[in-house]
């Protein structure tokens, strides 16, 4: 056995066992996992920017069949026509959801598709500044002025209008007009849950001669709003982990990068194209990898190489279930949901509605004061319900405020009884 | 009249579009009776009028049973070949066999559901999971400080040299090249550039070894060190490590390791401690988290206890028996949303607890065993660029076969589809020209590696009895050679 280590020099070589613990069988594993649990919520009312919904039995059962799980990325089109389809289609209901010509292959993350849709408006305008409305998720914000110092970008931040909720387009056009912007974000549904002007925003990205990204945390909104593809959107970028059966701690997340057709060769990441084999058969392969890290190398379009595949499957499989009409039937459901919620809260006197706007399953309730608001959350925490977020965690402004959701896994009973708790504990 | 095969055709390729009946659909719908008695008008006075209609018969988005839908994707899982199916020796990519259990652990119901906005009191446990997975880490690569937070080794290798610059713009100095030898990844060049770093090429000498020499020549006070896999995509180690990191860190740079070759090191190198600065896991590789079709994969970065100020957000820690999540102001900041890939980390955590202290070392032991049996089993149909010793891969050649009859490391790749294995890497590294780089891993047994044997050495001898044969190759798979130049020129990215 030694002779075949004797290229590594005997004095790198370690002396000392690694000091990891002792094994354990599969039984101690399992004994292990069922004994330690964390204490799990009866009810959860966060949404964040990691919307769970309903995801079908099916979807967990056919994504842990070995032909899914335990292939690698698609290389060898003939092996690998299962992956590659499942890819295309994808692709498919990606750039029709989000009303755009075409998508990838999938991201790392919402966040991270939030760079790379940045990264590309600069290599496509040579401007290196972006500008970036305050309530896109601020954990996306953190991550965007991270890469900004890393990939040497320039980030204009505009306050959004803290009355409304949503975006101060007048500040937004002023710097506009100064002109040298790549582009303009915005994220619909916003942090707060408002739906902004899309026609609006679009228009005046495109007035000042700026690309537009659009981000979308809640790809759910399109089963009944019309999608920022069809306001001219130039990039639409999204998280679709709440489709997907695992979102423990919101990671690993589902990128989504959907854009114009003209823009094809400025994209990051994986794309199948359909084709024929030389036997003239319909067959899927990766396409246009010129533009990819294997090939190209330091002239890439991204470094991106291992995406989030499976995910993506998940993603695809969820939708599929779910059809034209379980889409919009679902999304349908959240409306009338959330509708009944603030409803309800209108009789409420002790907390009240902050944004009265246009919003999609997130609400900001304004409590008297911020003991108040505290003393509610750890109430709830008790009862086994994670009511939603502080909003003061991100915004020093908005310190008696909470951010709550609601989708359709909330019965109307949970939604009754929250109703009668903020009347008792508040 | 009945012609079998149009129809097969068909049903093959068929997409998710193309059947099912309208107003089909794979959930059970239900409406609580009483959510109907909010008007249309209050619906517009929540979300607008700018309503998107799914049903328009011009959108493609699926109608279909929820048999339907568990038959299309089924059968067309079938189309793939893969670890549980088929040797898959794919160099670099450590395809080791996915221990179930490790499946079982990442889907527990407490663990999926887990919402990222959580009191931090409710999830200890889940913290501990990936604090354990941190000390493991650094133990078995001998680093005093560590993060999860990269999502794959790409994103690694990217928070890694931004890791880097910071330490070495903190000092008042601003380097703008990096060195990489050409036998890198081309994810290594790729994150330079995404960090506005110039690549200062470097090629290995005839013994497949980056020479210090070379190192020497390129190092000076505007280049900020050196990204190094080890052992290098040849499969050989880099023997003069210890030299080329002096060499970098007497001029004030940093040593970055690409640690997609782990699975040869462990339990006989620390490379923590053997001059490298970072180092890069892919949990996908080494500790046997499924590829699942190109992701999620799970990164991880290393660092010297120097670095450690620097590393991405949010920092997991533990403090008077609880986990903690803190910020520092020094941190390059946050890289990505929420926390690290949790699901992976589960299984990475199984894994290394499954295998335990005893076991480490034997993986890299068989890993290297089987990589050399296959070496010296092939050795007399191949030829292989470089005599050095390798450990858990091997890069041959399709020298002989092209000077015999033109057949391709692309032939060959192909031709092995027919005998039921997924080709190897190919093309790649690009030293080698026509490389086809084998990575068998610890985790397939000797009866398979004498089967692949077997099928290189036959595609071998085809190679010169019956050229045409590999060169038209695959002959058994669903579809051959697919138009990759049509797809380019005219690329069909949905159906329409």
């Amino acid at each position: 056995m030694h002779a075949l280590f004797k290229t590594i020099p005997a004095d790198i070589r370690i002396k000392k066992e690694v000091d990891i613990p002792f094994a354990l069988d599969e039984i101690s594993i399992k004994h292990f996992f069922q004994k330690n649990i964390d204490n799990h919520y009866r009810v959860q009312f966060v949404g964040c920017g990691m919307f769970k919904h309903f995801v079908p039995e099916v979807v967990t059962q056919i994504i842990g069949r070995g032909e899914w799980l335990t292939a690698y990325t698609p290389y060898q089109a003939e092996v690998s026509q299962g992956t590659l389809q499942s890819i295309f289609e994808f692709q498919t209901i990606v750039s029709n959801m989000y009303g755009c010509e075409i998508a990838n292959a999938s991201l790392y993350d919402g966040a991270t598709a939030t760079i790379e849709a940045i990264l590309m408006t600069i290599r496509m305008t040579n401007k290196k500044c972006v500008i970036i409305p305050t309530n896109i998720h601020p954990e996306y914000l953190d991550v965007c002025k991270a890469y900004a110092k890393m990939c040497n970008f320039k980030i204009l931040t505009v306050p959004f209008d803290i009355d409304s909720g949503n975006v101060d387009t007048h500040a937004i056009e002023n710097l506009l007009k100064n002109g040298n912007i790549s582009s303009l974000l915005y994220q619909y549904p916003n942090f707060l849950g408002g739906l902004e002007d899309q026609q609006k925003l679009n228009t005046l990205a495109h007035t000042y001669g700026a690309l537009s990204i659009c981000i979308n945390p809640e790809p759910l909104v399109f089963g009944s709003l019309k999608p920022p593809g069809l306001y001219n959107a130039d990039i639409v970028v999204g998280e679709g982990i709440g489709l997907c059966p695992f979102t423990g701690l919101g990671s690993p997340g589902l990128g989504l990068f959907a854009t114009k057709k003209k823009f094809l060769r400025f994209i990051p990441g994986r794309l199948v194209s359909m084709t024929k084999d030389q036997n003239n058969k319909r067959s899927f392969v990766l396409t246009l990898s010129t533009r990819e890290q294997h090939i190209r190398r330091d002239r890439a379009t991204s470094n991106i190489c291992t995406n989030n595949a499976l995910n993506a499957l998940a993603f695809l499989i969820t939708v599929s279930l779910y059809g034209k009409k379980g889409y919009a039937h679902v999304s349908k459901q959240n409306i009338l949901k959330n509708i009944y919620f603030r409803k309800l809260i209108k009789g409420s006197h002790n907390v009240r509605l902050k944004y009265k706007n246009k919003f999609f399953n997130e609400s900001v309730l304004e409590f008297e004061n911020r003991s108040k608001l505290i003393h509610f959350i750890a109430s709830m925490n008790e009862k086994g319900i994670n009511i939603g977020l502080d909003l003061y965690n991100f915004f020093a402004k908005l310190d008696r405020h909470l951010l709550i959701c609601i989708t359709e896994l909330n019965s109307i009973d949970d939604i009754n009884e929250i109703i009668k708790d903020i009347n008792h504990y508040v | 009249m009945y012609n079998y095969n149009n129809i097969k055709k068909y049903v093959e390729n068929t997409t998710l579009f193309e059947y099912g009946s309208k107003g089909c659909c794979g959930i059970d719908l239900k409406n609580h009776s009483f959510l109907k008695n909010i008007s249309n008008k209050e619906v517009e006075n929540a979300i607008g009028q700018n309503l998107y209609d799914l049903s328009d018969n011009s959108l493609h988005f699926p109608e279909l049973s929820e048999f339907q839908v568990v038959r299309h994707f089924t059968s067309i899982s079938q189309g793939n070949f893969c670890i549980d199916t088929n040797t898959y020796p794919l160099g670099s990519c450590t395809m080791k066999y996915n221990p179930r259990i490790n499946e079982w652990v990442s889907n527990q119901h407490h663990f999926s559901m887990l919402h990222p906005y959580t009191n931090i009191k409710n999830i200890q446990f889940s913290l501990s999971i990936i604090f354990d997975l941190q000390n493991y880490l650094k133990e078995i690569s001998g680093f005093k400080s560590i993060s999860l937070q990269p999502s794959t080794g790409a994103h690694s290798e990217l928070t890694g040299l931004a890791v880097i610059n910071k330490a070495i713009r903190s000092r008042n100095e601003y380097r703008k090249k990096i060195i990489i030898p050409n036998t890198a990844h081309g994810t290594n060049p790729a994150t330079a550039k995404m960090l506005n770093l110039d690549v200062i090429n470097i090629t290995s000498g005839k013994d497949g070894f980056i020479c210090s020499k070379d190192v020497l020549k390129h190092m000076n006070k505007d280049v900020v060190g050196i990204m190094i896999t080890n052992p290098n995509t040849l499969g050989i180690f880099e023997s003069e490590i210890k030299k080329i990191s002096d060499i970098v860190h007497k001029h004030g740079g940093y040593v970055y390791g690409d640690g997609a070759n782990l699975n040869s090191l462990m339990g006989f190198v620390k490379p923590g401690k053997i001059g490298f600065d970072v180092l890069h896991f892919n949990l996908h590789k080494t500790f046997s988290t499924p590829h699942g079709g190109g992701g999620p994969g799970g990164g991880a970065i290393a660092t010297i206890e120097e670095l450690e100020k620097f590393l991405p957000l949010p920092v997991i820690s533990k403090n008077n028996a609880k986990y903690c999540i803190s910020k520092r102001s020094t941190s390059i900041g946050y890289i990505k949303s929420f926390f690290p890939n949790f699901s992976v980390i589960l299984r990475a955590w199984t894994y290394i607890r499954s295998i335990g202290k005893k076991n480490l070392k034997n993986i890299t032991n068989i890993a290297v065993l089987n990589s050399n049996y296959i070496r010296s089993k092939i050795k007399h149909a191949y030829h292989i660029p470089y005599k050095n010793a390798s450990l858990h891969e091997i890069v041959i050649s399709d020298k002989k076969q092209k000077i015999y009859a033109n057949i391709t490391a692309l032939d060959i790749a192909k031709r092995l589809m027919d005998y039921k294995i997924h080709p190897p890497t190919i093309y790649f590294p690009l030293n080698v020209p026509g490389a086809i780089m084998i990575e068998p891993t610890e985790t397939e047994s000797q009866k398979d590696l004498d089967y692949l044997c077997h099928a290189l050495i036959s595609i071998a001898k085809e190679s010169i009895n019956t050229p045409y044969i590999v060169k038209t190759a695959p002959h058994n798979t669903n579809i051959s050679r697919p138009n990759e130049v049509y797809a380019i020129k005219n690329p069909v990215l949905k159906w329409s």
